[in-house]
C-alpha cells in the first residue's frame, strides 16, 4: 500500500458494528451520522452520544476495566504496515486523543480457535510494562477477530539501519544507546521470568525519540514452571543460539543474550553476523568464526541431539576482524554475549553494568547538545520520516 | 537505497546475502508432542502442603488439586442459575438485532458445515475412539447465540459479562462427575502440572477473588475445559488439535472456540503464572483439605485398572535456572 496516500485510505473499522444498520426511518439519520463521522478524525462518540452514555453505566464488574473500554470505532484505521499468516498490522489513530497507534488484527476463523501466539502476546505484554517494551493499550474482540492496540513506533531496527544510508551501519553512540535499551528490555523480561525467544532487528522498534522497544511476544513464554513442552523450534535462524541449534529443549534466558550479541554485531556492520540458510549451515557459520567446540571446550556437548562428531573443525577467529569499528571494551562485551556455551554467556543485568556503558550518559548529553545546535541550524536531529512497519510480529511487504 | 548499500559492501557479500529466514514455529517441533502413555503411570500421590515441590508434583496430583478446588467451589455455591438471557430492549435496537440475526445465520451455517463435513460424529479422532463419548450435555446458551464479547457492541459491560458467563452453563448438571471428566481428559490429552494448577488458580480467582462467576454443577465442566485449553495455549509450546480436544471434552469445535475466547476475556487475559503463585495456590489447596476433610475421604478414586503399565515418569522439562550469573 502506498503510504503517501495517507489518510485518504482511512476507513472505519467494522462500521457494521458501530451504528445501526439501515432498516428503518432512523437509518438515513444514522447514515448521515456515519458519513459525518467518517469524514472526521474527531471523536465519533460526540455524535453517537447515546451509545457513549449507555456504555458508561457504573456497575462495572471487577477485573473488566483495563482491556475493554474502547469500541473499534474509537480508532481510525490508516495504512497497512505489514501482513503475516495470522495477523495484519495497520497504523491507526485514536479518535478521542489523536494519538497514533498500531492495530494488530488477528483472525480467529482458523481451525484451531484463538492462536496461542495471540493468547501469549496479550497475557504477557499486559503485564510487562517497561520503557523498553512496546506497550499494549487495548484488546478488542469482534465477531471473528481480535484487535490488539499497541503504542505506535516509527520503524523497526532493520528499517532504521537501512535508512541511515551507510550500508546499514550505525554510529558508535547510537549502537551503545540501543544496546543499553535492548539489554534493559531483556533484563526486565528475564526478571519477570519471561523468555522472548525471537529477538531480531525486525522485532525491535524505534521511535523518533531514539527509544528502542522490544515487540512481538508471540513466541515468548514464562519459564520456571513445571510444564511438559519446551520447543526447540525457537528464534529466527540467524539469531538462534548454538545450544538451540544443537537441539536443546532445556535452554534458558541465555538464548536471548545470544540474539542480542548477534544484533550488536549487525549494528556495527549493517549485515547479519551469521546469515545461515539451514540448521547445519547456521552452526557452521557460527563455528567458522567462534571456533568449533569440543568436549574439552564445552563439556557435555556430545550429548546434544544434533551434535556430530564430524563437525568441521575451525579455529577461533578474532571477532575484531569482522567488526573493524569496535573498541576494546565493546569487543569484550560482545565476546561475553556470544559465548558458545550457554552457561558462560553474560546475563542481561551483568551486561548492563559492563564498563562499555559507563560513558553512555555523557555521550547522550553530548549528542543532545549537538542535536540542539543542529535544530538551531534548521535541521532535525533524528529525522525518520517515511513508511514504517514490521516489528509487531508480521513481515512487511513493500 | 539498495545500490548505496551494495557499493559500500564487500563484493562477495553484496550478491550473496540471503533473505531473513521465516520466523520459527514452536508448535512445529515434533519432539514436544506428549505421549498419552505417560498419563497412565502416574499415581497422583498428594504431598502435604509443606512438602510440595512443583517440579516433583505429578500431573495427576495437580489434576486432583484442580478437582478439589473446583468441587469445593461448587459445594459452597449450590445451584445458582445463570443470568437470564439478554432480553431485547423495550425500544428495539434494530441494528443490534440485525447484527445478531446475521451472526446467527453465520454460526448456524458454520455449524452445519462442520457437522456435515466432519468425521466428528463418525470416526476416530486422533486415536480417540468415536464411541468414547463425553456426556456433558448441551449448553444452555444455544450454539446460535452470537458471541458479542467486550468491546464489540454497544451493550453495557455487566450485561456482556452475563452473556459470556451464560456460555459456560449446561441446561442441567452433566451426568459425568468432574473427577471422571478430568481423568478422561487426562487420558486422551495429558496435560502438565503447571496447566492443571494454573487452571485451578484461574477459576479460583474468577469465583472467589473477582467474584465474576459462581461455580456450579451446571457450569463447572465447561469452565474447566475452557480453562485447561487456555492454560495450555498460554503456558505450553504444544497444544492439542482443536478437534481432538473438543471431542474429548464433549463439545463441538465451534463451541470450544467460543468457550476459549470467552474464558480469555472473562479472565481479562490475566493468564501469566509464576512459580511462586502456583506454589502458594497448591499449598492453600492442601491446607484447606487438611482442615476441612479427613485425609481418607479426599482422595479422589482413580480407575486403577487404567493406571497400570509402564513405570516411566512423564518427562517434565523446565528451564529453571538462568545461566545468567
Amino acid at each position: 500500500m502506498d503510504p503517501s496516500r495517507g489518510t485518504s485510505c482511512a476507513r472505519n473499522i467494522n462500521p457494521q458494528h458501530t451504528t445501526s444498520l439501515p432498516l428503518t426511518h432512523q437509518s438515513s439519520r444514522n447514515n448521515l451520522k456515519r458519513q459525518i463521522t467518517d469524514q472526521l478524525v474527531a471523536p465519533s462518540d460526540v455524535l453517537n452520544y447515546e451509545r457513549t452514555v449507555k456504555r458508561q453505566k457504573p456497575e462495572q464488574l471487577p477485573g473488566s476495566q483495563a482491556m475493554d473500554k474502547r469500541h473499534p470505532s474509537s480508532f481510525q484505521q490508516l495504512e497497512k504496515l505489514g501482513e503475516g499468516t495470522y495477523a495484519t498490522v495497520f497504523k491507526g489513530r485514536n479518535r478521542q486523543t489523536g494519538e497514533l497507534v498500531a492495530l494488530k488484527e488477528i483472525h480467529l476463523d482458523s481451525e484451531e480457535g484463538t492462536p496461542s501466539t495471540a493468547i501469549r502476546e496479550i497475557s504477557l505484554m499486559k503485564e510487562l510494562k517497561h520503557d523498553n517494551i512496546v506497550s499494549l493499550h487495548d484488546v478488542i474482540h469482534t465477531e471473528n477477530k481480535l484487535m490488539l492496540v499497541f503504542e505506535y513506533m516509527d520503524k523497526d531496527l532493520k528499517k532504521y539501519m537501512d535508512s541511515r544510508g551507510s550500508g546499514g551501519q550505525l554510529d558508535y553512540i547510537t549502537i551503545k544507546s540501543f544496546m543499553h535499551q535492548l539489554l534493559q528490555g531483556i533484563a526486565f523480561c528475564h526478571e519477570n521470568r519471561v523468555l522472548h525467544r525471537d529477538l531480531k532487528p525486525q522485532n525491535l522498534l524505534i521511535n523518533n525519540k531514539g527509544q528502542l522497544k522490544l515487540a512481538d511476544f508471540g513466541l515468548a513464554r514464562a519459564f520456571g514452571i513445571p510444564v511438559n513442552t519446551f520447543s526447540n523450534e525457537v528464534v529466527t535462524l540467524w539469531y538462534r543460539a548454538p545450544d538451540v541449534l544443537l537441539g536443546s529443549r532445556t535452554y534458558n534466558t541465555s538464548i536471548d543474550i545470544w540474539s542480542a550479541g548477534c544484533i550488536m554485531a549487525e549494528m556495527y556492520t549493517g549485515r547479519p553476523l551469521f546469515p545461515g540458510t539451514t540448521n547445519e549451515d547456521q552452526l557452521q557459520k557460527i563455528f567458522r568464526i567462534m571456533g568449533t567446540p569440543s568436549e574439552r571446550s564445552w563439556p557435555g556437548i556430545s550429548q546434544f541431539p544434533e551434535y556430530k562428531s564430524n563437525f568441521h573443525v575451525y579455529a577461533t577467529q578474532d571477532l575484531r576482524m569482522f567488526l573493524p569499528q569496535i573498541d576494546q571494551m565493546g569487543l569484550d562485551l560482545i565476546s561475553r554475549m556470544l559465548q558458545l556455551r550457554p552457561e558462560m554467556r553474560i546475563g542481561a543485568l551483568e551486561a548492563l553494568s559492563h564498563l562499555w556503558f559507563r560513558d553512555l550518559p555523557q555521550l547522550r548529553q553530548q549528542q543532545a547538545q549537538q542535536a540542539q545546535q543542529m535544530q538551531l541550524g534548521g535541521q532535525g536531529s533524528m529525522l525518520m520520516g517515511g513508511a514504517s512497519g514490521g516489528g509487531y510480529g508480521v513481515p512487511v511487504y513493500q | 537505497m539498495e545500490t548505496i548499500n551494495e557499493s559500500h559492501a564487500a563484493p562477495d557479500l553484496a550478491t550473496s546475502l540471503p533473505q531473513l529466514p521465516r520466523p520459527p514455529s514452536p508448535s512445529a517441533d515434533r519432539g514436544i508432542v506428549p505421549g498419552t502413555e505417560s498419563s497412565l503411570t502416574d499415581s497422583g500421590t498428594l504431598p502435604n502442603a509443606d512438602d510440595i515441590d512443583l517440579f516433583t508434583l505429578s500431573p495427576v496430583a495437580a489434576l486432583r488439586m484442580l478437582c478439589s478446588t473446583v468441587e469445593t467451589l461448587v459445594h459452597i455455591t449450590g445451584d445458582v442459575p445463570p443470568t437470564p438471557p439478554i432480553s431485547p430492549p423495550s425500544t428495539p435496537n434494530l441494528g443490534l438485532i440485525q447484527a445478531e440475526k446475521e451472526s446467527v445465520a453465520r454460526h448456524t451455517k458454520e455449524h452445519r458445515r462442520r457437522q456435515s463435513g466432519g468425521a466428528e460424529n463418525t470416526g476416530d479422532v486422533d486415536g480417540v475412539p468415536a464411541r468414547a463419548k463425553t456426556p456433558i450435555g448441551s449448553p444452555e446458551a444455544g450454539p446460535s447465540e452470537p458471541l458479542h464479547v467486550i468491546g464489540s457492541n454497544m451493550e453495557p459491560l455487566n450485561i456482556q459479562h452475563g452473556a459470556i458467563i451464560r456460555k459456560f452453563y449446561s441446561k442441567k448438571p452433566p451426568p459425568i462427575s468432574l473427577e471422571e471428566y478430568l481423568l478422561r481428559l487426562h487420558r486422551y490429552c495429558p496435560m502438565s502440572t503447571a496447566v492443571y494448577l494454573a487452571t485451578s488458580l484461574y477459576i479460583f480467582k474468577l469465583a472467589v477473588v473477582e467474584r465474576i462467576i459462581p461455580v456450579t454443577s451446571r457450569n463447572v465442566h465447561r469452565l474447566v475445559l475452557a480453562g485447561l485449553r487456555v492454560a495450555m495455549k498460554a503456558l505450553e509450546d504444544f497444544s492439542y488439535p482443536h478437534r481432538r480436544f473438543a471431542k474429548v471434552g464433549g463439545v463441538g469445535e465451534t463451541e470450544l472456540g467460543r468457550l476459549e475466547v470467552s474464558f480469555c476475556f472473562v479472565t481479562n487475559f490475566e493468564l501469566r503464572v509464576d512459580r511462586e503463585g502456583l506454589l502458594e495456590h497448591a499449598k492453600s489447596i492442601r491446607h484447606r483439605e487438611s482442615l476441612y476433610r479427613p485425609q481418607e475421604n479426599l482422595r479422589p478414586q482413580l480407575p486403577t485398572r487404567d493406571l497400570v503399565a509402564e513405570q516411566s515418569k512423564p518427562p517434565t522439562v523446565t528451564a529453571e535456572t538462568p545461566a545468567a550469573a
